[in-house]
């Protein structure tokens, strides 16, 4: 936190900004896939996905502990997306993709980079999830729509499960292959195997 | 767009993505439409069969979020599907998000596929605050994406060659097999990423000062180029709107 960031953390953040976008864009393929075949529902059954988006701040923030790295590895990620692969949202996914990292880090800035327990995962994940239901909402008109109650439960739920508690998982996950052994997570000791 | 600034067209789609976040309006998303195109064809010389697969791909998309929008409103009723009103309002919105999905989409992957990477990135260093740091861990990131989807496949054969059988005798992947194949690309990702640092150290990248041999200045051509799509853009959105009235 106080020490500068290693070139080796700039990396880090870039490349698992880069693999989750790919990764997303995987997940954009089933959403499409499922969107189509729900039908008139296509559009919820997106919500059900939502937290995926939201893993990589988490994990780039319990990986390398320094502020902003949530965000930086959010944004990297949608514009890979956005440029590379083309995603339907567009160029405003960058915003959006701003505010999912925000919201997604803002709890372990707040703690300030400390404490990594389920529960700040699971805060973590609601609010991301919470903001960008803020923007998209205003975005695409939700405010009238009789759905807005059911849209907004979804989407939290998503991001605790996908965004929140994935990704506390995933971290545990990649820190049991030794890849993360120069990094700040290193320092403390490891959880026990379960 | 060679002679363009890559960072002149790159902001035009995010405004252009901010203005249409707030227009509801199918005529004049239709008009905006269409002089995008215009703009595609005619200033970047993309062909009629590039513009209509790109549109292709964003169909679905669009179809979905107009069904959802159609069922999901209040208004006069149209129609019944089963436990469903189609409504008036809920078409109109719904045709004017879809039409929104296209105007951002299509020009921003156009445009993204046209722009080249190292360009866009020494101009970022040079006009934004990126550090040559972060510029080269993203340029070395976009590399490493250019070969991720063969890693990928890599992995999923990897994943198949060892999966159960199905009755027919095709490998059985399923989810697991996807999430494995995830955590091998995060994990081989890492591990590149980890060297290429020690790579870039040992280069001195992080070095204070440093100076460059590309350069990206932004010209009277980036001003000019963005007036007429902005004016032609105006233009397109207001008129048609106007005269056929709300």
């Amino acid at each position: 936190m106080r020490a500068r960031w290693k070139t080796r953390d700039v990396m880090l953040t870039v490349v698992l900004g880069v693999t989750f976008g790919f990764l997303y864009w995987a997940l954009v393929q089933a959403w499409t896939a499922l969107s189509v075949l729900a039908g008139p529902f296509g559009d919820l059954t997106q919500h059900v996905l939502l937290g995926g988006w939201l893993l990589v701040a988490p994990v780039a923030v319990a990986i390398t502990r320094r502020p902003g790295s949530g965000v930086v590895a959010e944004v990297m990620a949608s514009i890979v997306e956005v440029v590379f692969l083309g995603s339907p949202v567009g160029p405003m996914l960058l915003i959006a993709a701003l505010l999912q990292g925000v919201g997604s880090e803002l709890p372990f800035a707040l703690t300030r980079y400390r404490r990594f327990g389920w529960g700040i995962y699971a805060v973590s994940g609601a609010l991301g999830a919470l903001l960008v239901f803020g923007f998209s909402a205003a975005r695409a008109g939700w405010f009238g729509s009789d759905l807005l109650a059911l849209r907004l439960g979804l989407q939290i739920a998503s991001g605790v499960l996908l965004g929140g508690l994935l990704a506390r998982v995933l971290v545990s996950a990649l820190r049991r292959t030794g890849v993360l052994e120069s990094f700040a997570i290193a320092r403390e000791p490891a959880p026990a195997r379960t | 767009m060679s002679r363009l600034n890559p960072l002149t067209p790159l902001g035009l789609l995010l405004v252009l993505g901010a203005a249409v976040s707030f227009v509801l309006d199918g005529v004049a998303l239709v008009g905006l439409h269409g002089w995008l195109v215009v703009v595609l064809a005619c200033g970047l010389r993309v062909g009629v069969a590039e513009l209509a697969r790109t549109h292709l791909v964003f169909v679905p998309f669009a179809l979905g979020v107009l069904m959802t929008n159609a069922v999901s409103r209040s208004g006069a009723v149209l129609a019944e599907l089963g436990p469903l009103d189609v409504t008036d309002v809920g078409v109109r919105v719904g045709l004017a998000l879809a039409l929104r999905v296209l105007v951002v989409a299509v020009p921003a992957v156009v445009v993204g596929r046209r722009t080249d990477p190292t360009r866009l990135v020494v101009a970022a260093m040079q006009h934004l605050p990126l550090r040559p740091r972060g510029g080269f861990a993203v340029l070395t990131a976009h590399r490493m994406l250019a070969d991720m989807p063969q890693r990928w496949q890599l992995l999923l054969a990897a994943g198949r060659s060892r999966a159960p059988l199905d009755r027919r005798g095709a490998p059985r992947l399923g989810v697991c097999g996807y999430a494995r194949a995830a955590m091998g690309l995060l994990v081989g990702g890492i591990r590149r990423g980890n060297r290429i640092a020690d790579a870039l150290d040992v280069r001195g990248i992080g070095a204070p000062a440093r100076t460059a041999r590309l350069q990206e200045p932004f010209s009277r051509a980036d001003a000019l180029v963005a007036a007429v799509v902005v004016l032609g853009a105006v233009t397109a959105a207001v008129g048609p709107s106007t005269a056929v009235g709300p």
